[in-house]
């Protein structure tokens, strides 16, 4: 989701501009469509306004989480700085159980081959034409 | 996971139109745009301002896209697997169409023993069992492997090296 906002908005892309959200209600609205419209409303438990619900609730634990974190006059940012003037964390960080319930959800892992669509190769003979009798391709 | 997809970022990149990639079964070339099955509802548009405008400037500038253009970014053929579906792929062709078969005759020439691994097309293959061994004319049976010299012209056309193809 983060990299949904940082991509979406170039004013949202410095490490720095991670408590600039909370201006950015134009913004906000194209993250949460952006990733409502890439899942199936059949494969979600609740359909798309339950998921609309969901990212809508982590925003909010952005804005509230970069709203405390900078208000003691630190500088607050993506993931370059040291926890907690940091919004991500790795999953295994030790540092996560000393975070404010908020801050708790932005916990993700560098990689997305997991979820990445896949595109499905169609192997045919060198003309083009389906192969037959390949059982190997059933 | 189908054993024959590749991942969105793969196709775009490395192993995208034009690419020679080994699948678990066969050794394909990725087909070009002409060859996207673009069903049901695989077919969108990425709509991503800031990537447009700047690849239009760019190919502008080199000359390699006209100035009237306005460019747009369909995604691959995404695999939806949800029952029912439309089915949506990229047609990959096979190739080399030449192979080795794996298994090793010996024969005499001039006196000598020479072993041997026969060259063979694919038009070749037994078509009973999907082209994928080649079975000698004493009925056995043997797996062949792609050869692997290829070579590509200026324009891209790929074919075998010289070597095999005298």
């Amino acid at each position: 989701m983060v990299a949904v906002g940082r991509h979406l908005d170039p004013g949202l892309t410095p490490d720095a501009a991670v408590s600039v959200l909370k201006n950015r209600p134009a913004t906000r609205a194209a993250m949460r469509d952006a990733i409502v419209k890439r899942a199936p409303a059949s494969a979600i438990p609740g359909g798309s306004e339950a998921l609309a619900g969901l990212v809508d609730n982590l925003l909010d634990a952005w804005i509230e989480t970069a709203g405390a974190q900078s208000a003691g006059g630190n500088v607050f940012g993506y993931a370059e700085r040291k926890s907690p003037h940091r919004l991500l964390h790795m999953p295994l960080a030790t540092e996560i159980p000393n975070l404010a319930p908020p801050h708790q959800k932005f916990v993700a892992g560098r990689s997305t081959r997991d979820v990445e669509p896949t595109v499905a190769m169609n192997p045919r003979d060198p003309g083009g034409k389906p192969i037959a009798n390949a059982s190997d391709l059933a | 996971m189908n054993k024959n997809a590749q991942r969105l970022s793969q196709v775009v990149s490395t192993f995208g139109p034009g690419a020679m990639i080994d699948l678990p079964t066969r050794s394909v070339i990725v087909g070009g745009l002409d060859l996207w099955e673009m069903k049901g509802n695989s077919f969108s548009v990425i709509s991503e301002q800031r990537i447009t405008v700047r690849l239009e400037q760019l190919l502008k500038a080199q000359s390699r896209l006209d100035e009237s253009k306005v460019l747009s970014l369909p995604p691959p053929p995404i695999n939806d697997s949800r029952p029912g579906g439309l089915p949506s792929y990229v047609i990959a062709p096979v190739f080399p169409a030449y192979f080795v078969c794996d298994h090793v005759e010996t024969v005499t020439s001039s006196g000598r023993s020479v072993r041997r691994r026969r060259l063979v097309r694919w038009q070749d293959l037994d078509t009973t069992g999907g082209r994928r061994k080649f079975v000698f004319d004493d009925g056995k049976k043997s797996d062949v492997t792609p050869i692997r010299f290829v070579c590509a012209c200026d324009k891209g056309h790929a074919g075998l090296s010289a070597r095999f193809t005298r």
